[in-house]
């Protein structure tokens, strides 16, 4: 790249965390005065509000998302001889969780578009072992939530949802009304990445359930099992929230809503400017099935035939991008000997050879995401488009 | 009525002046965007390997996570033992059984609390892969004779340094007897971070970098989203590693004052011995007195002595009420009491009184004198 090119980084948050000092200042102070640096009143607080915001009865903060779906598998039961089912395109955690917790995870093919677990799929993966389903929220939208549950239910398995990219999706019940996503089976999670719709400035996490006595055993098990004064009663670990993520935290959840509708802007940015490049790229799936959430863009995911020469490309001009994920689950290698994991998964291949992700948070400028677009239009020789303001 | 004088003292640890810190770390990572195991983590390994003189310094989330990224680098796992003390703090044994290994337990010396070498020499089975013994309090683990005993078993040692950073064992900083030691930088140690982290040190390159692999999900150490290892998320925050940076060339100046405040307590109750008996003259010498993280000493009546103290306004804490071998979590081993006795007596008498930078002389006499009034 030339020197004078701006760069248009994968992710950056510093614009809203100066936006957000005057708030953030005060609870920082407060924390260093208490001198409580870990699982404090922050951290209570915090839970609190991530549960009235998703209306979970409990919500348990912990050190990352990774620890919330082991938390949340060890405390629902799951161990040694139980299969859970996980979809074969997802972050590697949605199937290590599984193998932390002793149990063994059924890699099965995803849906196009979606790239959420194919109901289909998972029905015919059922074996007397099978204990659980997992579904994974990937990018914008969840999985056919109503259509899991009614096969979860037909089974008697639990429904474990890795919603860690879920936060704000909302999908509609049967009933009516709606049910915030990691709220549709026994417990769900939501991890507090930096990149994430909800992003720390370090690593934490938190399990999202209504089940009081599941969030009592994540609630031990995230210090070591204490059940008060040392007497330790299950096995756990340190999985602690820290205050001062807690704080920077709740400082964003007060702007949670604002930051979403801020990342639909540009999102349709985006998809009118890629519009133009025609068919080499594909923008993402619109319109969700009718069982699935609104809409809430973490990550904004292209697919194109010529994805690593892009990306190449991209990263020449300055611009920073992530393959949301390069290989299926299954071809990971340390998965590889999993029974099962030499089934054929064409979607998840697909997506794997073709899916990549552009840059998306609140801070991005429009005058950034035109220069995405116009680097994408300029490698696929399509025209430039319109100049947006 | 004077205010209670509380155990952690969490309140008095940072002052105004630390808000100011705090605030200029979290500034400064937000402005970097740059978040976890980053340029700060790298920069504090490599001030944490310096310090030590071992060859790599790994940072993970925490020191009860840098000990199971340890046993799961080693290949330890089911069907395999390891031997650990009776008491302890839970996370010298928990590690051992989240891999998939038993935990199998052997009493303490006496006057340090710490594994029993000839204990642990009578526990070894063909089963058995590596000792795993803990510095406690302020004690050292006899490094030297358990050295010999791994030796001579061919097994692995782990050393749970987790309270003990800036600590030299026999003349060798501690975390550096075994094939790997460990650090805890929870808030409460001498070297606290301001959130939970923890450190690897070892000499040995392969080590080293499985548990670099293992600590962010077993990914390639190049290659994003390329995982050769069933991992873990145990990764250090840059807002942790950013201030204990800051805070490191303070861990000597930390260590000598919970070294005066201990002389004040060791020469106020002293005399007071057998009825209250103050951990042993030099902190049994091993740590050449460098290192004090928590002042416990044991009372016969400890319960009564307790209740006495909290009347008089000085909160203690007991460190630990039930042995390891006792604690409903590894009920299933199948232990009964009476197996251990060293460890079981000292659950039962075992007090830790107030111990921190920013305790002053006063308040330490004012914990000797309401002691005093109760033995008197």
């Amino acid at each position: 790249m030339s020197a004078r090119e701006p760069t248009v980084p994968f992710f950056s948050g510093a614009a809203s965390i100066r936006r957000d000092w005057a708030e953030l200042e005060p609870r920082i102070r407060e924390i260093t005065a208490r001198g409580v640096f870990t699982c404090g009143p922050v951290v209570a607080e915090l839970e609190a509000a991530v549960g009235a915001y998703t209306g979970a009865r409990q919500a348990v903060a912990c050190n990352n998302g990774t620890d919330a779906l082991i938390l949340t598998l060890r405390a629902a039961g799951i161990g040694p001889g139980d299969e859970v089912i996980v979809p074969a395109y997802s972050f590697f955690a949605s199937a290590s969780c599984v193998l932390h917790a002793g149990a063994q995870p059924v890699l099965v093919d995803v849906l196009p578009g979606s790239y959420a677990m194919d109901v289909e799929r998972a029905a015919a993966a059922i074996t007397p072992r099978t204990r659980a389903i997992m579904p994974v929220h990937l990018f914008s939208q969840t999985a056919d939530l109503v259509a899991l549950c009614e096969l979860a239910d037909a089974y008697g398995l639990q429904v474990i949802e890795d919603s860690a990219e879920a936060i704000g999706m909302r999908v509609e019940r049967p009933g009516g009304g709606h049910r915030h996503a990691g709220l549709w089976g026994r417990a769900g999670v939501l991890s507090f990445f930096p990149t994430k719709t909800l992003g720390a400035l370090g690593d934490a996490g938190m399990v999202l359930t209504d089940d009081e006595s599941l969030a009592a055993a994540v609630r031990r098990m995230r210090v070591h099992g204490d059940g008060g004064a040392y007497h330790w009663q299950e096995l756990g670990w340190n999985s602690r929230c820290d205050e001062l993520q807690a704080a920077v935290l709740l400082t964003r959840l007060a702007r949670l809503d604002e930051d979403i509708a801020r990342r639909a802007a540009l999102v349709e940015l985006y998809n009118a400017r890629l519009a133009s490049v025609g068919p080499a790229v594909a923008t993402p799936w619109q319109a969700p099935a009718k069982r699935q959430s609104n809409l809430v863009w973490y990550v904004y995911l292209i697919e194109t035939d010529r994805r690593d020469e892009l990306v190449a490309h991209l990263a020449e001009h300055g611009v920073g991008t992530e393959v949301y994920y390069p290989r299926p689950l299954s071809r990971q290698p340390c998965l590889r000997s999993l029974p099962g994991a030499s089934q054929p998964v064409p979607v998840a291949e697909a997506a794997s050879a073709h899916a990549v992700a552009l840059p998306l948070y609140p801070d991005l400028t429009h005058e950034q995401v035109d220069r995405v677009c116009d680097l994408v239009a300029a490698f696929h020789g399509a025209s430039r488009g319109s100049a947006a303001s | 009525m004077t205010a209670t004088l509380t155990y952690h003292g969490w309140d008095r640890r940072y002052g105004a002046a630390a808000a100011d810190e705090v605030l200029a770390v979290v500034r400064e990572v937000a402005e970097s965007d740059e978040f976890i195991l980053k340029s700060r983590a790298l920069a504090l390994e490599t001030a944490i390997a310096a310090r030590t003189g071992a060859a790599h310094a790994v940072a993970c989330a925490s020191g009860t996570g840098a000990l199971t990224l340890v046993l799961t680098a080693l290949g330890i796992g089911p069907g395999e033992e390891v031997i650990t003390p009776a008491f302890s703090f839970v996370a010298s044994a928990s590690p051992i059984a989240l891999v998939g290994a038993k935990p199998v337990f052997a009493d303490v010396d006496e006057d340090t609390a710490t594994l029993d070498p000839a204990a642990a020499a009578a526990a070894v089975t063909v089963r058995t892969r590596a000792v795993l013994p803990a510095h406690l309090f302020s004690c050292a683990a006899p490094m030297a004779s358990l050295r010999a005993l791994a030796d001579r078993h061919g097994l692995a040692l782990v050393e749970d340094s987790a309270v003990s950073l800036g600590a030299l064992v026999d003349g060798r900083a501690a975390g550096r007897h075994g094939d790997a030691g460990v650090f805890s930088f929870y808030p409460g140690k001498p070297l606290g971070g301001i959130g939970d982290g923890g450190m690897v040190i070892t000499d040995s390159e392969p080590l080293a970098t499985a548990v670099r692999m293992l600590r962010n999900h077993g990914q390639d150490l190049a290659v994003r989203f390329l995982h050769h290892r069933v991992g873990f998320n145990c990764r250090m925050d840059e807002l942790v590693a950013g201030y204990l940076l800051r805070a490191l060339p303070r861990l000597d100046g930390a260590l000598a004052s919970r070294r005066a405040l201990a002389s004040r307590y060791e020469s106020r109750l002293r005399p007071l011995a057998p009825a209250v008996v103050p951990p042993p003259a030099g902190f049994g010498g091993r740590f050449d007195g460098r290192s004090v993280y928590s002042y416990v000493v044991r009372a016969a009546d400890r319960e009564r002595l307790r209740a006495h103290l909290l009347r008089r306004g000085v909160q203690t804490a007991v460190y630990y009420p039930r042995p390891l071998h006792l604690q409903p979590v590894f009920a299933s081993l199948g232990y009964r009491a009476g197996a251990f006795p060293v460890a079981e007596r000292l659950a039962a008498t075992s007090l830790a009184l107030p111990l921190y930078p920013g305790l002053t002389p006063s308040e330490v006499d004012r914990v000797c004198d309401a002691i005093a009034e109760w033995y008197s």
